[in-house]
């Protein structure tokens, strides 16, 4: 599958720094293809999940997160298929990350991440690691 | 019809999200083996037999260290019925629930302690005195019946079942399993989580967190309470 030419938006979910996505969306706009990133928007926040989901059903986006300690990563896997979302997991490591680090890593990784995310289908859930790689992370643990 | 489909949507999508056994173990302030033993069962082991005890929940347990959120709320049942309070005893054992569990299901089906129900049922039970094989003691019954009233106010109800929990007595923490996939979140609806990864882990301050996020500093302040709080429960 051909690499999108428009690129990926990555919203940053909360345990992201808004002004992280201001300077990864300013260094990443002008990459072939480009990276983007935004902050979630704010007025979504507080929405249910299965609301704020149809905001984002049929964009080019992806929304990224860091590992979610209570919730199980298969019942988001599966509620990212329903609702045709991508969602990708930031690996554990970089939630003991500064920020000057993270923005090293987020800068570092995020094109290489960007290529393969744009050869996937929406509706994926995908656990990044530490050096880049992609994992899938399924709808079930059996 | 389109009442009937958006009660069993709701009460399905509730039922979708479901916590880790640590991230259980996390909100209830319990250490993992007994959330694991109550939920499930566990073997105790004589010195010529094993006895095998029944797991509180009357639910499908097919994925044993998985729990929804109406499981979640019962467990809570569970810790506060069994619990030692200051200077009395705990409103309950651990048998006298399994057995208010099974004649509560036997009438209101899976959850019966999520439901609104329960608080109905237990102000029947005491005001019309009635005896049943697991309330023959009316102080018991009483107790239940405060302890009911007592935490009905950390909880809301929709379409009969619990929809939101406040664990804290401020209510400024909510978990709400439709909302950010039923984690602790503050009513801006950012997740306690978040915040606490941000102000301990990235060493963000509290004021650049509340600027950040466009939120109250008064907020920022208790999603971090919280966590640290329940972080020390859990260890404790």
């Amino acid at each position: 599958m051909a690499v999108r030419e428009s690129g990926i938006t990555f919203i940053f979910d909360e345990n992201l720094s808004g002004k992280l996505a201001q300077i990864v969306d300013h260094c990443g706009k002008n990459l072939t293809p480009p990276v983007r990133a935004e902050p979630f928007p704010q007025h979504l926040r507080s929405k249910p999940d299965l609301e704020w989901a149809l905001e984002f059903k049929g964009k080019d986006v992806v929304i990224l997160t860091s590992d979610r300690r209570m919730i199980s990563d298969h019942s988001i896997a599966a509620f990212a298929k329903a609702h045709g979302l991508t969602y990708l997991f930031l690996s554990n490591k970089t939630d003991h990350m500064i920020n000057w680090d993270l923005l090293k890593w987020l800068l570092t990784n995020l094109p290489k991440i960007s290529r393969g995310l744009s050869k996937i289908q929406a509706g994926t859930c995908w656990q990044v690691g530490v050096d880049g790689g992609l994992h899938v992370v399924h709808c079930t643990d059996k | 019809m389109s009442v009937v489909e958006t009660k069993v949507d709701s009460r399905t999508e509730r039922e979708m999200i479901r916590y880790t056994l640590e991230g259980a173990s996390f909100l209830l302030k319990l250490p993992s083996t007994t959330v694991r033993n109550w939920a499930n069962g566990y073997t105790i082991a004589g010195k010529y037999k094993q006895t095998k005890q029944r797991g509180v929940l009357r639910s499908d347990r097919s994925e044993p260290y998985l729990f929804n959120f109406y499981e979640l709320i019962e467990l809570l049942y569970v810790k506060e019925l069994t619990r030692e309070r200051e200077g009395s005893k705990p409103y309950a054992t651990l048998k006298e629930v399994r057995d208010m569990v099974d004649f509560l299901a036997e009438e209101h089906g899976e959850y019966p302690l999520a439901q609104a129900q329960f608080h109905k049922v237990m102000n029947q039970i005491v005001t019309e005195n009635k005896t049943t094989s697991l309330l023959t003691n009316p102080i018991l019954a009483q107790h239940l019946l405060d302890f009911a009233h007592e935490l009905v106010v950390q909880l809301d109800f929709d379409d009969g079942m619990v929809s939101t929990w406040y664990p804290c007595p401020d209510k400024i923490v909510r978990v709400n399993p439709l909302i950010r996939f039923g984690q602790p979140i503050i009513e801006d609806g950012v997740t306690c989580e978040t915040i606490y990864l941000r102000f301990n882990n990235r060493h963000e301050t509290e004021d650049e967190i509340a600027e950040d996020l466009n939120i109250p500093v008064e907020r920022v302040k208790a999603a971090i309470k919280f966590e640290e709080e329940w972080l020390s429960g859990k260890a404790a």
